[in-house]
Parts: structure tokens; C-alpha cells; sequence
């Protein structure tokens, strides 16, 4: 599309003044074989040439420069503007008349001629556009092309999409060359404003007033003086509500923006609109289809722990009335057995909260893990001295590397999921036979595994194991566990950043293991000694 | 001065203030019972108890406040009781000046030997010994040496300073924050690696089997406690 500065305009007059004198001088040469009527005739075809690739103007002046011409070089007295004979003052009249009329038709043509390209155009940058907007992409992919697509059409110096982020405040998104403050005012404020307004705004020469975007219905800021900038700002309308604002500008030239351009960005600024909104409520499907996972999941949830819910308080209650009956004469040991199973059952039920619990928090996203530097032979130690106690009939053996770097975790969490692994393997396995806890060092963390000498999990419920209120088949007939400690985990660990996943291990038993990433500036090199003094 | 010591519960559940009132009386303790933190106040205004036991969960004036409050016109024995992963509130309980912590739901037992632990502290913090022994192993705070079985063992200042810091609050939860403060100043409070590197290292030194640990006890996600052998 063709820049509208001021100087392509002189190229046009300079360009006439240049192709009345090359015809004067190609009609001196031939002024004896030819009259006055031809020699006309050459200036003739000199405007419409003129008019034809400068436009309108240019070739008006070349048709008062070619009466000039004519005057001075061929109608006597030859080298004045004096004309004596009315005969020629009636040949300069013509020729002027008919010159202009050419003229003004030949320019009609060529810019019919040229807005019907320059529309064709438009309409081939649209459907590009459009095409790429409806390929689906999200808006990161979207507005920086859309940003660069504009950029390039319009011969722009800075394109930029800003949205508003959850605090209200535009952001910009996308966009390319400069951004603020080109225009002497922070370009902020004016987005800031527009967004509000739902109106455009230009930044330009105050004398360009006239040619305004819809003149009178932009909030006109004055370009500092000396600023070479032009610029405008679109809101990004979708039925009449604010997504977003793009503002385009231009370093060199000191012309506003053409009326035609100003529709055409409006276009592009409309179809970004779109692509936004589109995006917008893309987003809120995805939101109302986690949804109704959790929905269906807190259905499971239900059916799966009512019965491990109620189970344990139909224990504990039928322990309590027992203690309570009058009539009943308990020996002493009957009265230390049932309240040592209401003890028991107490310690489940509350396990199982708290177990539904974490659950709910990992799957609403609310875990929030509370990091700091942690040394993990600390969390083994501190696990494997609480469940030496609480599983006598498992022998717990640690295997920890001497190079296991510190690492940023939240101590009580990771010191669940390794309770939780030890104890999920405690079940499977007979008793009296080994579980071992190892950790080792990788390039990037740390990876800790609880192997047990049980029965192992079956390739194909490697990954099911970790969904909540799964129960493998060995499990199934055993009171233990409520199927979530193992999804728990994977909350956990993924909530650090890593991974957890069931082991293929040669022989018997099963081996699950997980990862923890560890930050490479200070994690990696913790055993050795720091020498700070106190 | 265990049997007959007067305490305080604070908590805003009728069930557990009346098992709790029921067990610590039936084990000789003098117990009295606040359903507010405001009512507990008002009870410690007229003659303070030997220890309370403060419920953090509290309708109006938190038991933070509370807390706070009753630090500042005594050293008794402050006992919180929190929920399950509330690791934040007992760390501010413990800076705000509580001695100890417990977990909801616990058991009488482990509440009565915290209580019996607290109240014996209590009473040995009048005269302030110059060496501490847990086990075999003997830290002679003056000298600033260390012994297990009769050996001397080479621990360095800073090294030292955490254990002598620990140790002299023997059975005492310290949270990270005040050990890094106390041992290497107050623009050190955050740097938890710092902390954990020389807590393995002291370890290593005076634990027979560093990967349990006798001594230097971790109280996950709130700080350590220096263990002392009954």
C-alpha cells in the first residue's frame, strides 16, 4: 500500500515539471515539420501520462506548465508570456480547458484503478488473516502474528495488542517496535483511556484535525513538537464490549493515517476482537469442563468413601454403646479391647479425612506447597523412625547416596508421600521381608525409590495405581487403605515439579519411584561443607 | 512440683474441654477451663496458672493473640494445640513464645507427657546449668566442649553454637527461623539450606547413627528440638 507522505507528492510535481520540459525540448526538435495543432497535442499526451501515474494535481500543474510552454516557445512573440493575436489566446484557452478535463479523467481512472487493487489487496491480507485466526491457535500464536501481519501491510514502525490482565490494567501481549512514550505521552495512559472509552484515539500534527478518524469523535492528543511519531489507537470491540486495544504508529513521515487505512486497521482490529473473544470463551469451556471432572470425581468420591466412612463410626459407635450399656458386666479385658478397636478405628477415620482432604486441595489446585531448602536423608530418617515403630513386623532398610544434593521442597509434604509409599508397600508385602528406601543423585534432582519383596503390580495397572480410589486386585480384599494414598503422592510430587511412576523391576516385589527436581545455582553441591561464619 | 500444678485449657469445644478437664484432674492436675481467648485472659488477669494449654482455633482474640499476650507478663509453660498441616501456626505460635505444640486429633497420653515434660523444664529453668547430658554424650557450655563416651569430639564454632543453642533449650521445639537468627543473625532468617547443612554436619558428629538421629530430633516443616534422655 502506498505511503501518503508529503514528499511521494513533490516526486509528482517535480515529475510533471521534468515531463513538460523533455516534451518541449522533443517538440523544439521537430518544430519545423510539425504545427502548432501536433505540438499540442505532444503536452496533451504529456498530462495525461502525468495524470496517469501522479494523480490529479501533478497533472493539473502539467497542464498550466504546458501552456506556459506553449506560449513561450510557439506562439509569437516567441520567448514572452505576451500574446497579441486572440487566435492564440483562444488555442492556450482550449488547450488549457481540454488538458485539465483529460487530466482529471486519466487521475479518476488510475486511482478507480488503483483503490480497486489496493481493495483486492485488503481483501487478500483479510482472508489471510481470517484463515490463520480460525486455524485455532492460542492467542500467543494468534496476536503476535496478527501484530507482525499488520506491521508489514501497513508499512508500520510499531504494532501492538494490549489486554487487560486481572487487575484491570492493560498489558501488551503482542506487538512489535517501540512502545511507550514515542508519542511524548506514555502510551499507557492513552490505551488505558481508549480501552475505557471504546473510542479510537490518533496522535498527530494538531493541522491534520480535519482529517481525523471520523473527525470530531476522536479524543485528539497533540504530538509533542519535534516528535517524529504518528500513531492510533483501535479499541478491540466484540459487541460493544472492550477485549483489548491495538495501537499502531509511524516514526518516519509526517502524515496521519490515510482515511482508507484507518477502515482497513479497524478491520484487522475487529478480526483480533474476535480471535480474543474466541479465545475467551474457549477458556471458559475448558473451566467448565474441569468442572465437571471434579464434579464427576467428588460423585466417586462419594459412593467410593461413604462405605469407609461409615464403617470405622459403625465401629467406634457399637464399642462406645457396649461401654455404656449398664446392664452389661465387661471383665476388664473385654472393656481394654473394645476401647482399644475404638482407638483404632478413630486413628482410620481421621487418617481418611485428612486423606480426602489432601485429595480435595490437590484436585481444586489449593495444595500450595510450602518450600524450603531440604535435606532429604532428613525426611527418610524422620519417616523411617515413625513407621519402625508403627510396622514391627517390616524391616525397613535405607540406601542413600553421600552426594544427594539439597532441594527446594516442602518438608511435611514429601515426607507424606514417602510415608505413604512405605506404607502402600508394607501391605503387599509378607511380612518379615525387607522394604528398602534408596535415593540418588541425577543431573537435575533427586529420584527416590520404596521397593518391597510383595506380589508387584501388573504392567497394566502401572498407571492406574495412582488414580484415586483405585484398589488393585490384591488389595481388594483387605480393610487397608482407601485407594488414595499413591494418588495423593502424585499430587505432591507433581506439585513440586516432578514425577512419580511405578518401576519395572526384575524379580519380585514392586518398585515405585519419584522425582524431585532440583535448582541448579544451589541445589546440586550441598554436602560439602559452607563456610560461613556466625 | 508436677502433681497439684494449676492449667489453664483453652479451647472452644465443649467435648474436648471436658475429657481434657476430666483426664488432667484425674492424673492430680488443679484444672481450670476458658472457652475464648477473652475468658482465658481474664482468668490469667486474677492469679497465673502454671501452664496452659491454648487451642490456636479460637472464636474472637485468636489464640496467636493470646499467646502473645500471656508472654509478655510471664514465662509459664505455654502448650498450643493445632490442626493437621497448620505448620505455619505453629511456627508462630513457637516464635510468639510457645514452648510446645501438639497435633489434632492426639492422644492423652502424648498430651500428659508434653504437659509433664513442659512443667519439669519449667522448674529446672530457675537455675541455669553450665553443661548439659543426654545419653552418653556431655556439652560443657563454658568450656565449649563436647563429649560422647568420655571423647572429646572437634566440632567447629558454628557448629558448636547451633548445638549449645539447641541444647540449652533441651526438649524444646526451636523453629528455623529463631535458630538461624540466634545462631548466625537476623539477616540470615531465611536461608534454610544454611541451617540444614549444618544440622547434617552436627550430626554426623556427635549421632552414633546419623540417619537416626537420637539427639538433634527434626519436627517437620517447624524447626528441631534437642532431645534429652529420660
Amino acid at each position: 500500500m502506498s505511503r501518503p507522505v508529503i514528499h511521494t507528492r513533490w516526486i509528482g510535481f517535480a515529475g510533471s515539471a521534468g515531463a513538460v520540459v523533455l516534451a518541449s525540448l522533443l517538440a523544439e526538435a521537430m518544430r519545423q515539420n510539425i504545427g502548432i495543432l501536433n505540438v499540442s497535442l505532444i503536452y496533451l499526451t504529456v498530462v495525461v501520462l502525468v495524470a496517469t501515474v501522479w494523480g490529479l494535481w501533478p497533472a493539473l500543474s502539467a497542464s498550466l506548465l504546458g501552456v506556459v510552454a506553449l506560449d513561450l516557445l510557439f506562439i509569437p512573440p516567441y520567448g514572452t508570456l505576451a500574446v497579441h493575436n486572440p487566435r492564440d489566446w483562444l488555442t492556450l484557452l482550449f488547450f488549457l480547458v481540454i488538458a485539465a478535463l483529460t487530466g482529471r479523467l486519466a487521475a479518476g481512472l488510475r486511482t478507480r484503478a488503483e483503490e480497486s487493487r489496493r481493495r483486492e489487496r485488503a481483501t487478500a491480507v483479510l482472508y489471510d488473516l481470517s484463515t490463520a485466526l480460525i486455524a485455532g491457535d492460542g492467542l500467543s500464536v494468534i496476536l503476535p502474528d496478527l501484530v507482525r501481519r499488520a506491521a508489514v501491510t501497513f508499512g508500520l514502525d510499531a504494532c501492538h495488542i494490549a489486554l487487560p490482565a486481572e487487575d484491570g490494567r492493560l498489558r501488551v501481549v503482542a506487538g512489535v517496535g517501540p512502545w511507550d512514550d514515542a508519542e511524548g505521552r506514555a502510551a499507557q495512559a492513552v490505551v488505558q483511556q481508549v480501552f475505557q472509552d471504546g473510542r479510537p484515539a490518533a496522535v498527530h500534527e494538531p493541522h491534520l484535525r480535519g482529517r481525523d478518524w471520523q473527525a470530531g469523535v476522536v479524543p485528539l492528543v497533540r504530538r509533542p513538537h519535534r516528535s517524529p511519531w504518528v500513531a492510533l489507537y483501535l479499541p478491540l470491540v466484540v459487541a460493544s464490549q472492550s477485549v483489548g486495544v491495538m495501537r499502531v504508529a509511524r516514526s518516519r513521515g509526517t502524515d496521519a493515517f490515510e482515511p482508507e487505512e484507518q477502515r482497513l486497521l479497524t478491520t484487522f482490529a475487529h478480526q483480533a476482537a474476535l480471535a480474543i473473544d474466541k479465545a475467551h470463551l474457549a477458556e471458559r469451556a475448558r473451566r467448565a469442563a474441569t468442572l465437571e471432572e471434579t464434579d464427576r470425581l467428588k460423585t466417586a468420591l462419594l459412593s467410593s468413601v461413604s462405605h469407609d466412612l461409615r464403617s470405622p463410626l459403625a465401629a467406634i459407635k457399637t464399642g462406645v454403646t457396649a461401654l455404656l450399656d449398664p446392664a452389661a458386666d465387661l471383665r476388664p479385658q473385654e472393656r481394654g479391647e473394645l476401647l482399644g478397636s475404638i482407638d483404632q478405628e478413630t486413628d482410620r477415620l481421621s487418617l481418611l479425612v485428612a486423606n480426602l482432604l489432601d485429595l480435595s486441595r490437590i484436585q481444586g489446585g489449593a495444595l500450595n506447597p510450602r518450600k524450603e531448602w531440604v535435606d532429604l536423608a532428613e525426611i527418610v530418617a524422620s519417616v523411617v523412625d515413625r513407621l519402625s515403630q508403627r510396622l514391627v513386623d517390616c524391616s525397613i532398610e535405607v540406601d542413600l547416596a553421600n552426594d544427594l544434593p539439597l532441594i527446594l521442597c516442602d518438608f511435611v509434604r514429601i515426607d507424606q508421600v514417602l510415608s505413604n509409599m512405605i506404607e502402600n508397600a508394607a501391605h503387599y508385602a509378607p511380612p518379615h521381608t525387607p522394604i528398602t528406601v534408596s535415593a540418588r543423585a541425577q543431573a537435575d534432582g533427586v529420584l527416590v525409590s520404596v521397593r518391597d519383596r510383595g506380589p508387584g503390580i501388573p504392567p497394566e495397572e502401572r498407571d492406574r495405581v495412582f488414580e484415586p480410589f483405585y484398589r488393585g486386585a490384591a488389595t481388594e480384599r483387605t480393610h487397608s487403605g482407601s485407594g488414595l494414598g499413591l494418588a495423593i503422592c502424585r499430587g505432591i510430587v507433581e506439585a513440586h515439579g516432578g514425577w512419580i511412576r511405578v518401576d519395572a523391576v526384575a524379580g519380585p516385589g514392586a518398585s515405585i519411584s519419584f522425582f524431585l527436581p532440583a535448582p541448579r545455582e544451589i541445589g546440586v553441591s550441598a554436602r560439602p561443607q559452607i563456610g560461613v561464619a556466625p | 512440683m508436677t502433681h497439684g500444678a494449676r492449667i489453664l485449657v483453652v479451647d472452644d469445644e465443649p467435648h474436648i474441654l471436658r475429657s481434657l478437664r476430666t483426664t488432667l484432674a484425674a492424673h492430680g492436675y488443679d484444672v481450670q477451663t476458658a472457652a475464648s481467648g477473652e475468658e482465658a485472659l481474664d482468668i490469667a488477669e486474677g492469679r497465673l496458672p502454671d501452664l496452659v494449654v491454648l487451642d490456636l482455633v479460637l472464636p474472637g482474640i485468636s489464640g496467636l493473640q493470646v499467646c502473645e499476650s500471656l508472654r509478655r507478663r510471664s514465662t509459664l509453660p505455654i502448650l498450643v494445640l493445632s490442626a493437621r498441616g497448620d505448620e505455619r501456626d505453629k511456627v508462630a505460635a513457637l516464635d510468639l513464645g510457645a514452648d510446645d505444640y501438639l497435633t489434632k486429633p492426639f492422644g492423652v497420653n502424648e498430651l500428659l507427657a508434653r504437659v509433664r515434660a513442659a512443667l519439669r523444664r519449667a522448674a529446672g529453668a530457675r537455675g541455669l546449668s553450665a553443661t548439659v547430658e543426654s545419653g552418653d554424650l556431655r556439652i560443657d557450655f563454658d568450656r565449649r566442649q563436647v563429649t560422647r563416651a568420655g571423647e572429646e569430639l572437634r566440632l567447629t564454632p558454628t557448629e558448636f553454637d547451633l548445638l549449645k543453642t539447641l541444647a540449652g533449650h533441651a526438649g524444646r521445639v526451636l523453629t528455623h527461623g529463631y535458630l538461624l537468627r540466634t545462631v548466625w543473625g537476623p539477616e540470615y532468617e531465611q536461608e534454610s539450606q544454611l541451617l540444614r547443612v549444618f544440622v547434617g554436619q552436627l550430626r554426623r558428629k556427635i549421632e552414633l547413627d546419623p540417619s537416626r538421629p537420637r539427639y538433634i530430633v527434626t519436627e517437620p516443616g517447624v524447626g528441631y528440638r534437642f532431645r534429652l534422655d529420660d
